[in-house]
């Protein structure tokens, strides 16, 4: 019975964690190294856990964890720096169109306000985190999150024209 | 942008479950937000701009994810019955095309035996196709053998398979099609695919053209889908799994041959593969001329026709025997 259940939980959920795992980590196998963790521990509880009521937010507070442990680990941080290169690799297998809009992006987040483009660029690029911008910019952590979604809110609107482009460009991936 | 959850889903949300800053709780609520269509679309778009144009990971295929937790419970010892039913991914083609080539040292042609109950079926001279009990179709490849038991066959389908096969399963999810080949098992719930066996290699080929399939021996498994080919290595008791099919190698049972810009030796290769003839030139150059054809249930003299008079050359049929004669090709 708790099988059937079980089983249909790594079914229903296993997408989204790993969504989650890899918004962490930043790294596919990683990512999925930490989801089947988690089932795994799950798995080993699933007589102590109502799956089909809890079995969900169990399983995305164990990613939440096994991902802050993973990224406390040294290595994790170089292959984080990696992850950045190989989209720079990337670049140079793309047809024409992508390049155009990875040009269009680059400018867009160049012409975001100083402090948004600051903000944006510490996490994005240099991938730190919230609680490292706020104290390197002085600033508390909760303006960190806002000037975040107005970045991301800025470059939505000035990208709205290839936005549809880079949709079905996501798509056909 | 709100949900039923305590959370409101905007960009400031978004942004932070991008950077991988979000909580357990804020992640469910953005996997809740993003679940109704319309909010998906923004989602990718985000996700898109936050990826710098990028694409990310490539697609996450559950049933492999699966396949591998199943064989990290078993290393630990434990062998679980999963309740199968609602679980496999709906193959719902009614013809499974398994094209199963299993190549062994020919040894002769095996008449067909019947002992009343066991049935041995062998590849006919036509290559027509044996119907089974249930519906299910199987041409055996030149060469080639099915063993089955009657009765066994109405109650679970199971066949053992010398050689190549092509095999039409029609669909019945609680008798699994299974396919034995030595140590290694192909199970079908309804598809289209030919089984090949490279003996001389050490490697079973299954390419599946409609549906999906299941290779699996004690150890290992690998879930081959449409339009892929399923490898087993013998001698490494592992799967390789590639996502094309080489349709020219089924044409013994589809009766259709894709030619695109082959050689001429490539292409005489197949043909005599797919009606079980001999093709020879005494011209060596021919060899290299290239040809694009398509032809989907023609005779063989249709598409020798459109070869000579393409290439610019001659045939002439000698019993089972093709030659083929000419000086140069355009």
């Amino acid at each position: 019975m708790v099988e059937g259940i079980f089983r249909q939980c790594f079914h229903d959920h296993y997408e989204g964690l790993h969504r989650y795992a890899y918004t962490i980590v930043k790294d596919d196998q990683q990512a999925k190294d930490i989801v089947q963790t988690a089932f795994m521990k799950l798995w080993e509880n699933r007589n102590q856990v109502d799956i089909a009521r809890s079995g969900r937010s169990y399983l995305f507070t164990s990613v939440y964890h096994l991902g802050l442990n993973n990224m406390r680990d040294g290595k994790t941080r170089q292959r984080h720096n990696e992850n950045f290169d190989r989209n720079e690799v990337d670049f140079q297998y793309d047809p024409a169109e992508q390049k155009e809009m990875r040009t269009r992006i680059h400018e867009a987040i160049n012409s975001l306000p100083p402090r948004c483009k600051e903000v944006f660029c510490k996490s994005r690029l240099e991938g730190k985190k919230y609680a490292e911008i706020a104290t390197e910019m002085e600033i508390s952590a909760k303006t960190v999150e806002v000037q975040m979604g107005k970045a991301l809110r800025m470059l939505k609107e000035m990208l709205a024209d290839i936005i549809t482009a880079l949709i079905i460009a996501a798509y056909l991936v | 942008m709100t949900t039923d959850s305590n959370f409101q889903i905007d960009t400031n949300l978004l942004g932070k479950y991008f950077a991988g800053e979000a909580t357990a709780e804020e992640a469910i609520a953005v996997e809740d937000w993003r679940a109704k269509p319309q909010n998906k679309k923004e989602f990718e778009q985000i996700k898109k701009i936050w990826l710098n144009g990028n694409s990310g990971y490539p697609e996450v295929l559950v049933t492999e994810e699966w396949l591998k937790f199943e064989k990290l419970l078993a290393t630990k010892g434990k062998i679980i019955r999963w309740p199968y039913k609602r679980f496999i991914i709906a193959a719902s083609m009614l013809a499974i095309v398994i094209s199963v080539v299993v190549l062994k040292k020919k040894s002769g042609d095996v008449p067909e035996k019947t002992d009343g109950n066991f049935i041995t079926k062998t590849a006919s001279p036509l290559l027509t196709p044996e119907i089974l009990s249930d519906g299910s179709q199987v041409i055996a490849g030149p060469g080639s053998s099915i063993n089955f038991s009657k009765d066994d066959y109405k109650k679970n389908r199971e066949v053992h398979l010398n050689g190549e096969a092509y095999f039409v399963v029609v669909a019945s999810p609680d008798k699994p099609f299974v396919i034995h080949m030595e140590d290694l098992k192909i199970k079908v719930i309804g598809t289209s695919f030919n089984v090949k066996d490279n003996s001389g290699q050490q490697l079973i080929e299954v390419e599946v053209l409609s549906g999906t399939v299941e290779m699996y021996t004690d150890a290992n498994r690998l879930v081959v889908k449409k339009g892929q080919t399923g490898t087993y290595s013998k001698q490494n008791a592992s799967f390789y799994l590639s996502d094309t099919i080489d349709m020219n190698s089924l044409s013994y049972a589809t009766k259709n041959f894709y030619f695109n810009d082959l050689t001429l030796e490539q292409i005489m290769s197949y043909l005599e593969k797919g009606f079980g003839v001999k093709i020879e030139t005494d011209n060596k150059q021919l060899m290299h001329c290239r040809l694009t054809a398509k032809f989907e249930n023609k005779p063989l003299p249709y598409i020798m026709d459109v070869i000579v008079a393409t290439l610019n050359i001659e045939y002439t049929i000698q019993g089972s025997k093709i030659l083929i004669k000419g000086t140069g090709c355009n």
